[in-house]
């Protein structure tokens, strides 16, 4: 059984792999998504932050951003 | 108290986490380091569950968290919890579909969240690859740490995902199978 779960646990290493993949795919569709999603990923990676935060920043960026597009 | 505690950490999760399927995977991360509720490790058994399984990862995980910790009331209080949220975000919502839909601000907030959920989920995947891909009390390098027939399983499954899709259930299946060949050898 321990062994069974050694397998599945890299398996669903590969599924989440295939999910990001597929999330960015639709998400990162400009300069600032591809920014966002690498500053958010490095922020979850490097510190212990909430990931509360970083939604919340995360949508108040894209706001921030898309306003000041409709501006120009 | 231990109920009030459930249900307000996955209270949180119901309401931030947003995008759907693996969304609640950073919160739920979150709240393994911060509580001791569960085991990374029971992380990544928990999404081959999930993923195999009728529910949503959040749904199950909080339900086992809470059974774990505080019995059957438990389980109930970080259920409700976790969807309670997501309730009241609907009733409000289904009223005003419509101006919602098209509003310029939420669409916007999306553009920005959407981006950040993939970012996350990367992120909590690299906890999970941690705590099953590599070995860290391993010494001599960081080719010796890496756990050889996990890791090969690992990039088979990624590559026949990406040529033959089809479910997850017989990704995992496949898996179980070849981590047991493994350990006999």
């Amino acid at each position: 059984m321990k062994n069974a779960f050694v397998g599945i646990r890299a398996c669903v290493c590969a599924l989440i792999l295939d999910s990001v993949i597929k999330l960015a795919k639709k998400a990162v569709i400009d300069v600032p998504t591809l920014v966002i999603a690498i500053v958010v990923f490095l922020a979850m990676c490097l510190f212990d932050l909430s990931p509360i935060i970083l939604v919340v920043a995360a949508a108040l960026a894209g706001i921030i951003i898309q306003s000041r597009r409709a501006c120009k | 108290m231990i109920y009030i505690r459930l249900f307000y950490e996955f209270f949180k999760t119901g309401l931030f986490a947003i995008g759907g399927g693996l969304a609640t995977l950073p919160f739920l991360r979150d709240i393994a380091t911060k509580t001791g509720w569960f085991t990374e490790a029971l992380l990544a058994d928990m999404i081959a569950i999930s993923e195999s399984t009728p529910g949503p990862i959040g749904v199950n995980m909080a339900t086992y968290a809470g059974y774990q910790t505080a019995g059957i009331c438990g389980a109930l209080c970080a259920t409700l919890g976790l969807v309670t949220p997501a309730i009241i975000v609907l009733l409000l919502v289904a009223r005003v579909l419509d101006a919602f839909k098209d509003n310029r601000f939420v669409n916007s907030a999306f553009y920005g969240l959407r981006p950040a959920v993939a970012g996350l989920i990367g992120a909590a995947g690299i906890t999970v690859a941690k705590s099953s891909l590599i070995n860290l009390a391993a010494e001599g390098g960081f080719l010796r740490m890496l756990e050889i027939p996990s890791v090969c399983i690992f990039i088979l499954v990624f590559v026949s995902m990406k040529t033959f899709k089809g479910h997850p259930i017989w990704y995992l299946l496949a898996s179980a199978a070849a981590g047991i060949l493994l350990g006999i050898a």
